[in-house]
C-alpha cells in the first residue's frame, strides 16, 4: 500500500476536474508530498499507460500546448477502490496506534 | 561576449547562451540515462521539455532575449535532479483492470536513510532496519555489543552516520521503507545496467537501418550525428556497468582488508583474548611509541580502506549526496597518520642514540695443569620460540614460555688476549644503548648472562636474556679471556659460537681454531698440535722451500731439497742449503744446525 500513496494522491487531485501538471505539482508541494516537479511526469505517464488517466491537448496562449489530465472510467473505479483500501489502512493504523 | 545558439524546446524556438545550453543538455541527458525505455522515457522527456519551455517563456520578456545559465539553474532546481525523482521509482506494473500488481519484483531503488522518527542516537539502526527488514532492536543490540568489542561498532556507527542522509521529506521516508537491499537486489542493480546497454544497442542498430533506408531523405550529417550519439550512449552504459562491478569489488575488498587490519592490530595489542604468543613490539618500543605507531598504521591503512568501502556503498546504492566533510576529515586523518608515522620513526631512531658500557671482572679458577678448556652452550636457534634473524652475526629470538616471553640475544663475543700476569683472567663488557644516558645505562646493566666453570672447563653461554622491563637496544656482550704466556687453552668444537676474531700467530680463522690446543707465546697464540703455518703458506714453508720442524724443543728449518735417508741404522737428513744435518740412530738424536 505504502508505495501507492503518491499515485493515490495524484488521482485524488485529478478527480476534482481536468487539471494541468503544474497545478497538480502546486497542490502536491503544498501537502509536502513531493519536492521537485520532475517526480510527477513519470508517475503521470505510468498511470496513463495503465489506462487510469487520459489527457487532452489544450492550446496555451503563452507557451506550448498543455496536456490536461482527467480520470478514465477505469481510473475512477480504481480510485474508489483505493479510497476504501486507504480508509481501511488508516483505521487499522489508528486502532493499532491507540494501543500504544 | 557569449555565443548564442538557437534551440527548439518542446516545439518553441529559444535563443540560449552556449554555457547555458551545455548545462541544459547535460541535465536532459542525465534524465534520459535515468529512465529506461520501458518507463516510457520518450514521453516523460517530452513532458519535461514542454514544461521547461513553459518556464523559460515565463522568464524571458522578448523572444530575442537569450536564456542565460542562471535561468537554466533555476529551472533545474524546480524540476529536480533525476536522483530526486527517486520517490516515484516504484515502477509497479498495473494490470488491465487498473489494479496494481503487488508482485515481489519491483525495479525501484530503495535508499538507506537515517530514520529521524524512530531514533535512539542518529537513527542509523532504524534506517538500516527498513533496508534489511530486520527489527531495529537487533541492530541496536549488535551495535551496543560491538561498542564494547574493541569499539569497532562505534567507528562503523560514526561512518554510517556520516554516509547516510537523514530522511527529511515524506517522499524520502516512503523511499526509506521500500524494498530491502540484499544480494538479489544488488545483482538486479547490475542487471539493470545490462538492460540499458541492450536498449542502447537496439537503438543503435535501428539507427543504422534507418540510415540504409532513408539515405536520400535524411541529411547525412544528422544521421552520422545520431550514430555518434548512440555510440556514445552505449559506451556510457558499458562504463556505468563496469563501475558497478568495480564498486562491488571495492566494497568487498575494503571490508575484508579492513577486518584483517583490525584483527591484526587487536591481536598485537592483545585485546579480546586473541592470544598471539608474543607481544613482539613490546621488546623494541616504548609503550607510547607502540601506541602512536599503531595509531599511525591504523590511520594510514585503515582510513583509505574505509574510504574504499564508503565509495563502494555510494556507487552501489546510488547515494549521491556529496559530503565534503568526509573528504576533509579522511584527508586530514591520513595526513595526521603520516606525520605520526614520521614522528614515531624519528623517536625510534633516537632509541639507539646513547651508548653505555659496563665492565666486570669475573673470577676464574686457575686450572691445575695450566690448560683451560673452553666450550659453549649452543642454543637451539628457534626452538620453541619465534625468532627474527637480523644477519649472520647478530641475531636474536624471542622465546615464549607458558608464563612469559623472554628475549634472547645472541651477540656474545669471546676474544682471547695475552694476560699481563701469570694467571687466567676473564673480563665481561656489556654494551647497551638508549635514547638518553639513563636508559643506555639501564640497558647495559640489565643483562642476564650465564657462564660456569667446572675444574678446568669454562662453559660459556652463547646468548643472554634481558629482563622484561628492558627493551631491545642492540645490546652486546664482549668477553675477554686473558691467557698468561706459556699456558694453554683448548677450544672445543662448540666454542665457535662465541669466539670472535681471535688473534694468533698463524692468522688462522676462528672456525679452524676449534678442536685444537693453543699456547700463549710472547708473539701471541700458537697451536701446539697442528702446524697452521703449513696451511697458511702451503708447501712453501718459511722463506722459500723451507719447513720448520721442532726437534727436542729446538726449531730447525729444513729445505725441501734436503736429502732424507732412512735405513737400518736410522734416519739421516742432510740439508746442504741450510747447512743442517739431523741424524737419528741408536746413539740418539744429533742435530747440527750451522745456519743459525
Amino acid at each position: 500500500m505504502r508505495k501507492g500513496v503518491l499515485e493515490f494522491c495524484i488521482m485524488a487531485i485529478i478527480s476534482q476536474g481536468e487539471i494541468y501538471p503544474s497545478d497538480i505539482i502546486a497542490k502536491m508541494k503544498e501537502a509536502k508530498l513531493i519536492v521537485v516537479e520532475g517526480t510527477l511526469y513519470p508517475l503521470l505517464t505510468r498511470l496513463k499507460n495503465a489506462g487510469l488517466l487520459a489527457y487532452t491537448w489544450v492550446e496555451s496562449n503563452a507557451g506550448p500546448p498543455r496536456k490536461y489530465y482527467k480520470l478514465t472510467p477505469i481510473g475512477e473505479e480504481f480510485l474508489k477502490e483505493l479510497k476504501v483500501t486507504w480508509n481501511e489502512l488508516v483505521d487499522a493504523v489508528n486502532k493499532t496506534a491507540k494501543q500504544i | 561576449m557569449n555565443k548564442t545558439l538557437t534551440v527548439n524546446i518542446g516545439g518553441i524556438v529559444f535563443h540560449i547562451e552556449e554555457q547555458a545550453y551545455e548545462k541544459l543538455r547535460k541535465y536532459i541527458d542525465a534524465i534520459k540515462t535515468y529512465f529506461t525505455s520501458s518507463d516510457g522515457r520518450d514521453e516523460i522527456i517530452q513532458d519535461i521539455e514542454a514544461r521547461i519551455a513553459e518556464m523559460f517563456q515565463e522568464k524571458i520578456k522578448s523572444s530575442q532575449q537569450p536564456i542565460v545559465e542562471s535561468e537554466v539553474d533555476e529551472v533545474i532546481n524546480v524540476m529536480g535532479r533525476p536522483e530526486q525523482f527517486a520517490a516515484d521509482r516504484d515502477d509497479r506494473p498495473y494490470d488491465a483492470a487498473g489494479q496494481a500488481t503487488y508482485s515481489s519484483y519491483t525495479r525501484g531503488y530503495r535508499r538507506i536513510y537515517r530514520d529521524p522518527d524512530d531514533k535512539v542516537i542518529g537513527g542509523v539502526c532504524a534506517g538500516l532496519s527498513h533496508r534489511f527488514g530486520i527489527d531495529p532492536l537487533w541492530l541496536r543490540l549488535a551495535f551496543a555489543i560491538s561498542f564494547f568489542a574493541f569499539g569497532t561498532g562505534l567507528l562503523l556507527y560514526i561512518v554510517l552516520m556520516i554516509v547516510l542522509p537523514k530522511a527529511k521529506t515524506t517522499a524520502e521516508k516512503l523511499e526509506m521503507r521500500g524494498e530491502p537491499v540484499n544480494i538479489e537486489n544488488i545483482k538486479r542493480s547490475v542487471a539493470e545496467e545490462m538492460d540499458s546497454i541492450r536498449d542502447r544497442m537496439n537503438e543503435f542498430t535501428k539507427g543504422n537501418k534507418n540510415f540504409n533506408a532513408d539515405t536520400f531523405s535524411r541529411k547525412t550529417g544528422s544521421v552520422l550525428e545520431n550514430i555518434f550519439e548512440t555510440t556514445l550512449d552505449i559506451i556510457k552504459s558499458i562504463l556505468k556497468f563496469a563501475v558497478k562491478v568495480i564498486a562491488v569489488f571495492m566494497l568487498l575488498f575494503g571490508l575484508v582488508l579492513f577486518g584483517c587490519l583490525l584483527i591484526a592490530l587487536l591481536a598485537i595489542l592483545g585485546v579480546g583474548g586473541i592470544d598471539v604468543p608474543v607481544f613482539f613490539t613490546n621488546f623494541f618500543l616504548t609503550p607510547s611509541q607502540q601506541f602512536w605507531g599503531f595509531t599511525a598504521m591504523f590511520l594510514l591503512i585503515g582510513i583509505p580502506l574505509l574510504m574504499l568501502v564508503y565509495q563502494g556503498i555510494k556507487i552501489l546504492f546510488r547515494i549521491r549526496h556529496e559530503n565534503s566533510m568526509v573528504r576533509y576529515i579522511s584527508g586530514s586523518l591520513i595526513a595526521v597518520g603520516f606525520i605520526m608515522a614520521i614522528a614515531v620513526g624519528f623517536s625510534i631512531s633516537k632509541n639507539y642514540r646513547y651508548r653505555d658500557v659496563s665492565r666486570v671482572s669475573l673470577p676464574v679458577i686457575q686450572p691445575a695443569n695450566d690448560t683451560l678448556y673452553i666450550d659453549a652452550v649452543k642454543n637451539e636457534r628457534y626452538s620453541n620460540g619465534f625468532g627474527i634473524h637480523i644477519d649472520d652475526d647478530d641475531d636474536f629470538s624471542v622465546v615464549s614460555g607458558t608464563l612469559d616471553s623472554i628475549m634472547r640475544i645472541r651477540t656474545v663475543r669471546l676474544d682471547i688476549q695475552k694476560a699481563p700476569g701469570d694467571s687466567f683472567e676473564l673480563v665481561k663488557v656489556q654494551i647497551g644503548r638508549g635514547s638518553n644516558r639513563e636508559e643506555a645505562a639501564l640497558s647495559s646493566r640489565n643483562m642476564n648472562y650465564k657462564f660456569e666453570q667446572q675444574d678446568s672447563l669454562i662453559l660459556f653461554d652463547q646468548s643472554f636474556t634481558i629482563s622484561k622491563d628492558v627493551k631491545f637496544r642492540n645490546q652486546k656482550i664482549n668477553l675477554i679471556l686473558r691467557v698468561p704466556v706459556g699456558k694453554t687453552i683448548y677450544l672445543d668444537e662448540n666454542s665457535r659460537y662465541v669466539i670472535y676474531d681471535i688473534d694468533n700467530v698463524t692468522n688462522t680463522y676462528d672456525g679452524l681454531m676449534t678442536g685444537h690446543y693453543w699456547q700463549m707465546t710472547p708473539r701471541g697464540l700458537k697451536c701446539t698440535d697442528y702446524d697452521f703455518s703449513r696451511d697458511e703458506t702451503g708447501h712453501e714453508g718459511i722463506g722459500d722451500n723451507t719447513h720448520r720442524i721442532t726437534i727436542n724443543g729446538k726449531e730447525v728449518d729444513i729445505s725441501s731439497d734436503a736429502k732424507v735417508k732412512i735405513d737400518k741404522h736410522g734416519i739421516e737428513v742432510t740439508d746442504d742449503k741450510n747447512n743442517v744435518h739431523v741424524k737419528v740412530d741408536k746413539d740418539g738424536v744429533k742435530v747440527e744446525d750451522k745456519g743459525e
